[in-house]
């Protein structure tokens, strides 16, 4: 790492007390679990590992990720292992809903991409990017910018349920 | 069958056609680069993987990760192999600079938690909660909610240097008090 030694503001030797400290989730919000939870695992094969309902604040929890045979067959067995492997696993996605949103015809959420930007997407590698939007494409998925827009041939965008865009790389 | 596997909408089963996918990494707009790598590579010990400039579109990408030691030894030294590692990992936090904003009072980013709403929140797993927030309290970070503030603990939420929130918890805990508080 000491090709980054001379960044403004870098460390390239982290403090042991951070060693065993693991980037697990990022959380957003969703309007509809049901249309998020069909588009995380059925178009982007992500698997459900935690699920919690909070009927005393109406919201629930999901927690999704994506697993190779490997790692799917370390996932717990019992519900109560399986939501604490949850959380010490890297690249889970959060989604929180509040219940009733998905009845609201004018509810929307906020992408980060226009004003008041922010957050800017998440991004998922594939092996193949053309395949992989060749397949969106039949699945009806809406896209932000296919490979063949722009300057960068080799990435796309699309978009999940809430409009959030996903970069496939 | 656990409770993971009942919810509407979940697909019966993984497409093969997914095989291959990786969530690789999250994306956020940062003002000063110095600032934010200074927060997570110090306070939160992550590493930066790759550096991405882009003169002609004046913009610079960071991706950062949380490594060990032995993993930081697989990274190639190359640098087109390195992206091609940085792209193939888990877990990456990537964070977009466009150049100038740190000297631009008028770039404010918005986080997500306060209207219009949408993105929430990055977390970490740490083994000690109360320890990392010491840990953050002698870096003078900045506060959303305080270990054993509320009826979740523990559990903290502190704000990087943009304001972005992230969760502080102990798996097995936060798992425990997710039980406590809710149901399956």
């Amino acid at each position: 790492m000491s090709e980054f030694k001379d960044v403004e503001g870098n460390c390239i030797n982290p403090d042991q007390d951070t060693k065993d400290f693991i980037l697990n989730h990022t959380m957003l919000r969703v309007k509809d679990p049901k249309k998020s939870l069909d588009f995380y695992t059925r178009v982007m094969g992500m698997t459900l590992v935690r699920k919690n309902d909070f009927p005393g604040g109406k919201f629930s929890l999901y927690f999704l990720g994506t697993f190779n045979e490997k790692e799917k067959k370390s996932i717990p067995k019992s519900n109560d292992d399986m939501r604490g492997w949850a959380l010490n696993q890297k690249s889970i996605l959060e989604l929180t809903h509040n219940w009733g949103t998905e009845n609201d015809p004018n509810f929307s959420y906020h992408d980060g991409n226009k004003e008041p930007r922010g957050f800017g997407h998440i991004a998922f590698k594939v092996p193949d990017v053309q395949q992989a939007c060749e397949r969106f494409e039949k699945l009806g998925v809406t896209f932000q910018k296919k490979p063949s827009d722009g300057n960068m041939k080799s990435i796309a965008f699309i978009k999940d349920p809430d409009g959030y865009w996903i970069e496939i790389v | 069958m656990s409770h993971a596997e009942k919810a509407e909408g979940l697909a019966n089963s993984i497409d093969k056609e997914t095989d291959g996918y990786i969530f690789n990494h999250s994306m956020l707009r940062i003002k000063d680069p110095k600032r934010s790598l200074e927060f997570y590579s110090k306070v939160l010990g992550m590493r930066l993987v790759k550096k991405l400039d882009f003169p002609s579109m004046k913009f610079s990408l960071y991706f950062l990760g949380k490594h060990t030691d032995e993993e930081v030894k697989q990274i190639p030294t190359d640098s087109y192999e390195r992206t091609v590692w940085t792209f193939r990992q888990k877990g990456l936090l990537e964070l977009t600079h466009n150049w100038g904003a740190e000297n631009d009072d008028a770039v404010k980013f918005h986080d997500g938690n306060s209207d219009p709403k949408g993105f929430g929140h990055i977390a970490f797993s740490v083994p000690d909660v109360h320890a990392a927030c010491s840990r953050f309290e002698k870096h003078n970070i900045t506060f959303v909610k305080k270990a054993d503030d509320g009826s979740m603990k523990p559990l903290a939420f502190i704000k990087d240097p943009d304001g972005y929130w992230i969760e502080i918890m102990e798996a097995k805990a936060t798992a425990n008090i997710a039980k406590e508080l809710g149901t399956i």
